[in-house]
């Protein structure tokens, strides 16, 4: 089992990220979100430079922001600093397009991003169109050595859904997603699998399978009402609802798109949307305020033991050792934790204390 | 005066960002060209962490890489890490877009692009509209310090055309061209100080106003045809080159667009161009190869001494000098040097030696 972070993108942070190589994680992974945090390459550029072991990449970036070359020049970039050390995470988008007011990509469009990034990392000539004509374009000047191609840069694509989880199976060499439920995440890598022998290919040994959440060790007394285990989790707790709303809005408002452990508090919660002061054309400020680095005060409320207990691992430390196991066992290489900006150090330094050991 | 020098953007070049600034250099320009070079913010976040006065930005960069909401937060990112000393130099871009086989943007891109980039930064909220819907987009998070929007970052317009010169004067903090004769510096400040009156605007104090070139210090003994004078100025010499060709394929092959001192060996270029292997779909890649870099081997005979006159500053110290004093005399605040990579040391040594001084 693999251990990894995840961070809110913030240009000051990289000491984080050294901090966690020396703690014994596997990996970073840097967010693309332009309105709400730093740009992912300048960071990693500062991580890449700090760091001696650990793994980095974005984690995620999506096709809609930079152009496909521009993304794969940017990563091939750290991969100069850190070679071999480096992996390119993608997904269709979520606050970096939503924020802007944009939908995510289409998985079509991912597909022919990921093609295109691909073959450039492979130093290959790749086409390229153009208003439908044919371009074909390939990195130049490789004898000095801007970028480095010769340690094969491994794109791992974020994926909930049966579809875009398929693509992931048919192209990518690794799989990010969202889940700590064993049933859930078996389904996915059926999926996964499916994606795979669609286009006749049978997965590597080595294929990065990542889950992610957030983890809490219960000290003494505490319970899943604890304001030190709401602080810990409240952030992603939150980040999940926010993107449930979003599901839930786009299925044409159907109840049964919501998870059954924001059941008790949904009617709240869109009555709370609907209040928002912002005109529908900048709502989505208001929606995702704090996405995954802080729960505003008003908020606070959803952070229910329900939504805790299904989203993160909240538990002794053997309950959490337990859960991860359980989804090792179903075939699962790597957890990865993406707590509050303002806990990340101490979850992760709690984590390697009570829970690594278990898994060297 | 104030000198500037433009670097080939390489991950590993931060130390000559450092050895520009102890030189006494007041800014350095990181380009930004997928296809040839590193990226940008990445290689700016490495210059921004090991410097700690020259100005620092994109020099430049275009409107067809990346959204401007993601460009936006790029340099307000490096000027977290170097706070007032960063700025954002944008055009429409041209290996940049060529090299992928694009044209530059229109200006009215540009127009918009700038409109975005220009609202973000100032920490205002934005029409960024999709689809031809409206849609209010601003940084968020700002109290949490993600970007520095405190110390304002200057835009610059890089700009030869007529039209866009004078969108510089419109809306632009400062402008780059890339001419070396005072005469036509001249007619281009009266261009762009026209956009300016047009928009109903007066210029401040301290808009830049500043011309590209290379230079080379002539050593006794030496003239325009010598080795070391060649190397110098060769892949500077060449991209003016290559650009003209640009220019001249997309006037509808007019005769007039080329420059006076590349005319008697353009036949010869063009029959060079034609002979390229590459079809031409994929032609773009030999025409700019070492675009900025380095001189083709089989282009040398193209640095004749007519070209580096019309475009490099090469001469005894007085003669460069009392050249800079012209361009400063019409209006010029400022002077980029954009050498080949294999010299810069040594053309930065020379320039910062022989000419600064007499600035100072």
């Amino acid at each position: 089992m693999q251990f990894a972070i995840m961070i809110d993108s913030h240009i000051d942070k990289w000491p984080l990220i050294r901090r966690a190589e020396e703690l014994g994680y596997d990996r970073a992974y840097v967010p693309d979100s332009e309105m709400i945090w730093s740009d992912c390459h300048a960071i990693l550029a500062l991580a890449a430079a700090n760091t001696r072991r650990i793994a980095l990449g974005t984690g995620v970036s999506n096709p809609g922001s930079r152009l496909a070359p521009v993304t794969a020049c940017a990563i091939a970039t750290i991969n100069r600093i850190a070679p071999g050390r480096v992996f390119l995470g993608l997904g269709t988008g979520h606050t970096s397009m939503r924020l802007v007011g944009r939908p995510p990509a289409s998985l079509s469009h991912l597909r022919e991003y990921v093609r295109v990034v691909r073959a450039l990392l492979d130093g290959e000539e790749v086409d390229y169109p153009y208003q439908g004509q044919s371009r074909l374009i390939k990195f130049m000047h490789r004898d000095r050595a801007y970028l480095d191609l010769d340690h094969r840069i491994p794109i791992y694509l974020a994926a909930n859904a049966a579809q875009a989880t398929q693509l992931a199976g048919e192209i990518a060499d690794g799989w990010i997603t969202h889940t700590i439920d064993p049933a859930v995440g078996a389904a996915g890598l059926q999926r996964l699998q499916e994606g795979a022998h669609r286009v006749g290919r049978s997965l590597p040994a080595h294929f990065h399978t990542t889950f992610q959440t957030t983890t809490c060790v219960l000290r003494p007394g505490e319970n899943l009402r604890s304001e030190r285990v709401i602080d810990w989790t409240g952030a992603h707790v939150a980040c999940v609802l926010h993107i449930a709303w979003e599901q839930w809005n786009k299925s044409g408002r159907r109840d049964e798109t919501v998870p059954r452990f924001f059941a008790d508090i949904w009617e709240e919660y869109v009555a709370h949307v609907e209040r928002m002061s912002l005109p529908p054309a900048a709502r989505f400020r208001q929606i995702h305020e704090g996405h995954c680095t802080f729960v505003t005060a008003q908020e606070r409320r959803f952070i229910t033991p329900e939504a805790i207990a299904a989203i993160c691992l909240v538990g002794t430390p053997n309950e959490i050792v337990g859960r991860i196991r359980a989804m090792e066992q179903i075939g699962f290489n790597e957890v990865h934790l993406y707590p509050p900006a303002d806990c990340d150090r101490a979850v992760f330094e709690e984590f390697a204390q009570f829970v690594m050991p278990a898994f060297r | 005066m104030q000198f500037s020098v433009t670097l080939d953007t390489h991950i590993d070049k931060w130390p000559l960002a450092r050895y520009a600034e102890e030189l006494g250099f007041d800014r350095v320009a990181i380009p930004d060209s997928e296809m040839i070079w590193s990226d940008p913010y990445a290689t700016l976040a490495l210059v921004a962490a090991n410097t700690s006065r020259i100005l620092i930005g994109t020099g430049i960069t275009s409107p067809g890489l990346r959204i401007a909401p993601v460009s936006a937060c790029a340099i307000a990112t490096i000027n977290r890490l170097a706070p007032g000393r960063v700025f954002f130099g944008i055009s429409t871009g041209h290996t940049s877009v060529r090299l992928i086989g694009r044209k530059p943007a229109s200006l009215a891109t540009l127009r918009e692009y700038v409109r975005v980039v220009r609202g973000l930064l100032d920490g205002e909220e934005v029409n960024y509209p999709y689809k031809g819907e409206p849609r209010l987009i601003k940084f968020m998070h700002l109290d949490r310090h993600y970007i520095n929007l405190a110390d304002r970052i200057p835009i610059l317009i890089a700009a030869n055309g007529t039209k866009a010169i004078r969108l510089a004067g419109e809306l632009a903090d400062g402008w780059t061209t890339s001419t070396k004769n005072p005469e036509v510096g001249r007619h281009h400040i009266e261009e762009l100080r026209a956009g300016a009156r047009a928009a109903g605007r007066q210029l401040p104090d301290d808009f830049y106003f500043s011309f590209q070139t290379c230079a080379c210090v002539l050593r006794p003994g030496e003239n325009l045809s010598s080795e070391r004078v060649v190397n110098q100025t060769g892949s500077y010499v060449t991209c003016i080159l290559h650009q003209t060709y640009e220019v001249w394929e997309a006037s509808g092959h007019k005769e007039e667009v080329v420059p006076p001192f590349f005319r008697d060996r353009w036949d010869d270029y063009l029959k060079r161009v034609a002979g390229f292997s590459l079809p031409p779909q994929a032609r773009f890649r030999q025409i700019h190869d070492g675009h900025c870099t380095f001189l083709q081997p089989e282009e040398r005979r193209f640095v004749t001494p007519e070209a580096i006159r019309g475009t490099c500053l090469a001469g005894e110290p007085d003669e460069i000098i009392s050249h800079i004093r012209a361009m400063e005399k019409v209006g010029f605040s400022g002077l980029n040097l954009l050498p080949p990579a294999d010299y810069q040391r040594e053309v930065f040594r020379d320039f910062a030696a022989q000419i600064i001084p007499a600035f100072r």
